[in-house]
């Protein structure tokens, strides 16, 4: 990139899960290989499946504002300096809790530009499934150009009959818990969390900063991954170029791993031809199911937890998996510790987007 | 900061009708007036048909910009507007109301990016995108988003940001082409203002 770059410091997280009361708590569990997903039927839809609910009372602003307001509290941060700015990354936001047609991704950034009496309006970056890890490229590419000096980004979406209607028509749901890269894989769970990452130009006790990223369109077809994996290849490329770091040294990747086999099979292809076939991986839709909007955002604290902690996860929560994918990835089998210094994270979504961000110790 | 651009070409199309810098036209007031420009561009592009209307628009505006000056790079995209994927949402929605018709082929048009998806593929664009919601069409927001969008994919040589707001139909559409050279008009928030308002150009 042709800018000075200033440094992106991941400066702290927090989560809103139905396992846990925090961000610490989560961690534990995760280590325990709890998941958030839980048998459903919806005899209405026809539909039986596993998701993760959150089953809270509050509001979505709610919610939001707690979270927020929580997190600001905690870290003594200044919510209305005009040097800060929350990026909220959702797809469908409040449509579950707003009537029929009442759909409005504006309405959660009034309400906490009033609320909080924010300088500037929260952002709305709404990317499909990608919206995450993309609000999080955004966020951090802020900070190294000098935009802000912190940022919040926070994801969420929910988990209603709007997208699970739709998830279904395109057979998409898994009748079990999601077996990502397996060779049985049946599709998605889909999940509900909220999670806040922070990110500042300032450098923390334990130096993990933000080390490149790209986002590359398919441009190959609105619902189904390029079968080579072309857009997710040419998005670690890029991330790859414009980070400070060498392929050889990622230690540890986070993938998508929707557990669809259109999705799995997609990035192996593209893992493949970046040549990152022997680097450790996995994805958390087994902990989390697919949180959609908010999915770029928790995988990516995990990662980070993950790198803090030197922890791999592993990819399954099943005694048994057997993994048959195009190329041989290296799935993480079980939970390990191991010294980390580089992580991946890669998301894809409808659009035929993709987006990979890179996460690396100081 | 100076991103060093200039305007190459832009396009708006609402209710009434479309302009761009070589043209202006009226649309006849229905819901089929997306038929007309398609017609006017001599386009071929049987896609268009299975598209929702907010991504009908947003691959018609910048078509309405190539027919002015064509991409010679693939472009980054920066994609805004206001109300998401409203008329998809509602159209999904009310099948899902009266338990009926849900179609994957309705329902993957619920987001906004598809859009981005349409465009890229119509033109084989592998492009850097960013797609958000905002409150209004403001050039004072979109100048500023734009610089930053640009320092960040400084490696691209051309640009294409698109508001395309659509709700019952009814278009909103601003979209200009961005250039480090051979631009026309100058890239600022004064010039956005006038073109987006329709003041003094045709």
């Amino acid at each position: 990139m042709d800018y000075p770059k200033l440094k992106a410091y991941y400066a702290g997280a927090e989560v809103i899960t139905n396992i846990s009361s925090n961000l610490d708590d989560l961690w534990s569990q995760l280590l325990a290989g709890k998941s958030c997903l839980k048998p459903y039927e919806n005899k209405a839809l026809g539909i039986s499946t596993f998701v993760n609910a959150l089953e809270l009372k509050e509001s979505l602003n709610d919610l939001l504002a707690l979270l927020l307001e929580s997190y600001a509290q905690k870290h003594g941060l200044d919510l209305q300096s005009k040097r800060l700015r929350i990026y909220l990354s959702t797809t469908k936001g409040n449509i579950k809790e707003s009537g029929e047609y009442a759909l409005s991704l504006n309405d959660q950034s009034e309400y906490l530009q009033e609320k909080f009496d924010l300088t500037h309006f929260p952002k709305v970056i709404s990317h499909a499934c990608i919206s995450g890890t993309l609000a999080i490229k955004e966020a951090a590419e802020a900070i190294e150009m000098g935009r802000y000096d912190e940022v919040l980004v926070i994801g969420y979406d929910p988990l209603c009959d709007f997208v699970l209607s739709g998830f279904q028509s395109f057979m998409a749901l898994a009748p079990e818990l999601c077996k990502p890269f397996d060779k049985n894989r049946s599709g998605i769970n889909i999940g509900e969390v909220l999670a806040l990452v922070h990110w500042s130009k300032n450098p923390q006790r334990t130096p993990i900063f933000y080390n490149g990223g790209a986002a590359v369109n398919d441009a190959n077809h609105i619902s189904g991954p390029s079968r080579n994996g072309e857009g997710l290849f040419q998005s670690i490329e890029g991330a790859l170029n414009n980070g400070n770091i060498e392929r050889k040294d990622l230690d540890y990747i986070s993938a998508h791993g929707t557990a669809t086999l259109f999705n799995d099979n997609m990035e192996a292809h593209a893992f493949h031809r970046a040549g990152l076939d022997h680097v450790p991986v996995n994805s958390l839709k087994a902990y989390f199911g697919h949180t959609l909007g908010a999915a770029g955002v928790i995988e990516s604290i995990i990662s980070l937890k993950c790198l803090e902690e030197n922890q791999l996860l592993a990819n399954s929560l099943y005694e048994e998996q057997v993994y048959d994918l195009p190329f041989g990835l290296n799935v993480i089998e079980s939970n390990k510790n191991q010294e980390l210094n580089h992580v991946l994270k890669c998301s894809s979504g409808f659009g035929g987007c993709n987006a990979a961000i890179i996460f690396s110790k100081e | 900061m100076n991103a060093n651009l200039n305007i190459r070409s832009w396009c708006k199309i609402d209710a009434d009708g479309f302009q761009s810098p070589s043209t202006s036209q009226s649309f006849s007031a229905d819901t089929k007036s997306w038929k007309q420009l398609y017609k006017w561009l001599g386009l071929n592009y049987s896609k268009i048909f299975k598209m929702d209307s907010l991504c009908k628009w947003s691959f018609l505006a910048v078509e309405l910009l190539k027919k002015t000056h064509d991409f010679k790079t693939c472009p980054g995209i920066y994609f805004a507007n206001h109300s998401s994927s409203y008329d998809a949402d509602a159209a999904h929605l009310n099948a899902l109301h009266h338990k009926e018709g849900i179609s994957p082929a309705v329902f993957v048009y619920t987001l906004p990016n598809i859009a981005i998806g349409e465009i890229a593929i119509a033109n084989q664009w592998h492009a850097s995108s960013q797609c958000e919601i905002f409150p209004l069409m403001d050039p004072r927001y979109f100048f500023e988003e734009l610089q930053y969008f640009i320092q960040a994919n400084g490696n691209l040589k051309e640009f294409i940001f698109i508001w395309c707001e659509v709700k019952n139909v009814q278009p909103d559409v601003f979209a200009f082409h961005l250039v480090r050279e051979g631009g026309v008009m100058p890239f600022n928030v004064e010039q956005l203002v006038k073109l987006y308002q329709g003041s003094d150009e045709k």
